[in-house]
């Protein structure tokens, strides 16, 4: 999938668009399925930046509707299944922040915690200091691994 | 969050919400930061008390090419694809964390959870080997290590099944 196919077929009639924007839909997905494959496909293209981004703006905008934020576990269809490729588009943020110091605070506090410890509840009254302080520092508290991971996902759930 | 073996790339997403010192409005929304982009972005998704939300980090690349890390919400019945970065490596080096971040500021934190949190393995050396959907449950069996900034801890943390069960509050 490469920044010519999108710009051609986006010059295509409104039937074709549409079919051929399911079908740029259908192979990122595909694209994100067998890349976990290591598939010969996405292994002989190397990728610049300039085209993820074009793949990216080739996905329709996901669309606000009402609120449908809430799944009862065991949640979504995945990623990496091609039998069922789940539907996918792009979302479109609102605000950027530039934030050099983020990467310089991050590393600070992964740097002074290389002791490994286990879980605890944490002290209420350092919490009172930090409070006070007029300090902007975030503070961080990291949990990972080393493994040989190589995916992720997550579920929050406000109580 | 997804961070390579020396932490000095990494991709995460999740939801935040501002202390008022930073003046952005105190409601919560989805963020994305990576150390491609450099910066915060920020998407006004109307997360509510009471619900569940799924996040996914997901590389799209084979180990080969530029390694692109996507991310993901699930909302309206689709992934949202929220921002996708070239890290410059690949999965076998990466590091799996979460992560909790409190600024300085009165806000009162909203509790939440992060219920089964699992990972996903697979095999430095044996990439185009290995079944590549193992979803190993994040337990202690896994070398983890549980880090809190020395600053102090504003957010208080339990782990009712370490370390797939997270659960978070404010501690007063």
């Amino acid at each position: 999938m490469t920044l010519l196919h999108v710009q051609i077929h986006w010059h295509t009639s409104a039937p074709a668009r549409l079919y051929l924007g399911i079908l740029v839909k259908a192979a990122l997905v595909f694209a994100i399925g067998t890349g976990w494959h290591g598939s010969a496909a996405t292994a002989a293209e190397p990728r610049d930046i300039a085209q993820i981004r074009a793949a990216i703006e080739a996905l329709p905008a996901c669309q606000g509707g009402p609120f449908r934020g809430s799944t009862t576990p065991p949640g979504p269809p995945s990623l990496l299944d091609p039998t069922s490729p789940a539907s996918v588009c792009r979302a479109t943020p609102t605000k950027f922040l530039a934030d050099p110091h983020r990467a310089m605070q991050l590393g600070r506090a992964l740097e002074a915690s290389s002791g490994r410890r286990g879980p605890q509840a944490l002290d209420a009254s350092q919490c009172q200091r930090s409070v006070d302080s007029t300090a902007l520092n975030p503070l961080y508290l990291f949990t990972g691994t080393q493994t040989t991971s190589s995916g992720f996902d997550s579920i929050y759930r406000f109580l | 969050m997804i961070a390579n073996g020396t932490r000095t790339e990494w991709t995460q997403t999740g939801w935040v919400e501002f202390s008022p010192v930073y003046q952005l409005g105190t409601q919560r929304q989805v963020f994305h930061y990576d150390t491609m982009h450099g910066g915060w972005e920020l998407y006004p998704y109307p997360l509510q008390d009471g619900s569940s939300y799924f996040f996914w980090i997901l590389q799209e690349s084979a180990p080969t090419d530029p390694d692109q890390w996507d991310s993901f919400l699930w909302w309206n019945d689709e992934w949202n694809l929220l921002e996708s970065a070239v890290l410059g490596w690949h999965a076998g080096r990466a590091i799996e964390a979460l992560e909790v971040t409190v600024a300085q500021g009165s806000t009162q934190n909203p509790p939440a959870a992060l219920p089964n949190v699992p990972l996903l393995a697979n095999s430095d050396t044996a990439w185009l080997e290995q079944p590549f959907e193992i979803w190993q449950q994040w337990d202690t069996t896994v070398p983890t290590d549980l880090v809190i900034n020395e600053i102090g801890p504003c957010y208080c943390s339990a782990f009712p099944s370490p370390y797939s069960d997270w659960r978070v509050d404010t501690c007063f």
